[in-house]
């Protein structure tokens, strides 16, 4: 008995524990890094999101423009040059594309554009009627295929 | 005497084998935690962003005053988005209108979750 080394006797509990901890490891490291990319997304959409509606205030604002100006010209022509007299919108508003009866213009953004074109009638009801109201990229999509642990 | 001493091994393991499972659990239950609390914050702000879209939409309509039968000051939400009373509300979302601005301010338990500001202009009609 004095001659025997006392060892560490690694048996069935050992093992189990070994296991548990294990799970309990993987488990909890899984669900932070699930939890923290669900909440990176919340963030790009929320960033998304806030920057459609920034161009869509700016556009706003631009049709507001556009409709008083058209209101202008309608009340200073006569209906036979009403629609020939639509370029000297351009000298009030910059940046926009007049052809025929439609205008368009777009709203830049840091990773999106607002592209609007609209087609100016004759005061019926209205003065213009929207054609399009359009958001797109910038940005060429990469796709993300990195994961990125913690 | 033999047998003794296994039994003593025995219970060490165990002793060992507890302390380790209780440092590691103390560990995880914290990361677990912290995972829960990230995603209550991002199903937070996702909602307070759906509410304050909507109302954006509504505005943009110019229905706010039909739609909602609050004062527009504040206007109440639970969990899944729906109005509500003051008593059921989870968000609550403050609204400022100002000639053609709207601003809202959606905050969950008194704290501002998310904010937006947007302009618009109702076409002339004749």
């Amino acid at each position: 008995m004095k001659g025997k080394k006392l060892t560490m006797n690694i048996g069935i509990i050992s093992f189990i524990i070994v296991f548990i901890i294990l799970c309990l490891v993987t488990f909890s490291v899984l669900s932070l890094v699930s939890a923290q990319s669900n909440l990176n997304m919340t963030n790009r959409s929320i960033e998304h999101n806030q920057e459609y509606y920034q161009l869509s205030s700016q556009a706003e604002e631009k049709l507001k423009d556009i409709d008083d100006c058209l209101y202008q010209l309608y009340q200073q022509s006569s209906k036979e040059n009403y629609f020939q007299q639509l370029d000297s919108l351009k000298t009030n508003i910059p940046n926009l594309h007049i052809s025929e009866h439609f205008i368009d213009f777009t709203i830049l953004g840091e990773n999106q554009k607002l592209y609007i074109q609209l087609e100016v009638l004759y005061p019926g009801n209205q003065l213009y009627q929207m054609k399009s109201w359009e958001i797109q990229s910038i940005e060429e999509w990469n796709p993300d295929e990195k994961l990125e642990i913690l | 005497m033999m047998k003794h001493s296994k039994t003593g091994l025995f219970l060490m393991e165990l002793i060992i084998g507890i302390l380790f499972f209780s440092l590691a659990s103390a560990l995880c239950i914290q990361i677990f935690v912290k995972a829960h609390l990230m995603n209550e914050e991002s199903i937070m702000k996702s909602q307070a962003m759906k509410i304050a879209n909507n109302i954006i939409e509504i505005y943009k309509n110019d229905d706010l005053d039909d739609y909602f039968t609050q004062e527009h000051q504040q206007i109440y939400f639970d969990e899944s988005g729906n109005n509500v009373s003051l008593k059921e509300a989870n968000y609550i979302a403050e609204i400022k209108e100002d000639d053609n601005q709207i601003s809202i301010t959606i905050s969950c338990h008194d704290e501002v979750v998310y904010s937006i500001d947007y302009q618009h202009y109702q076409q002339r009609t004749f």
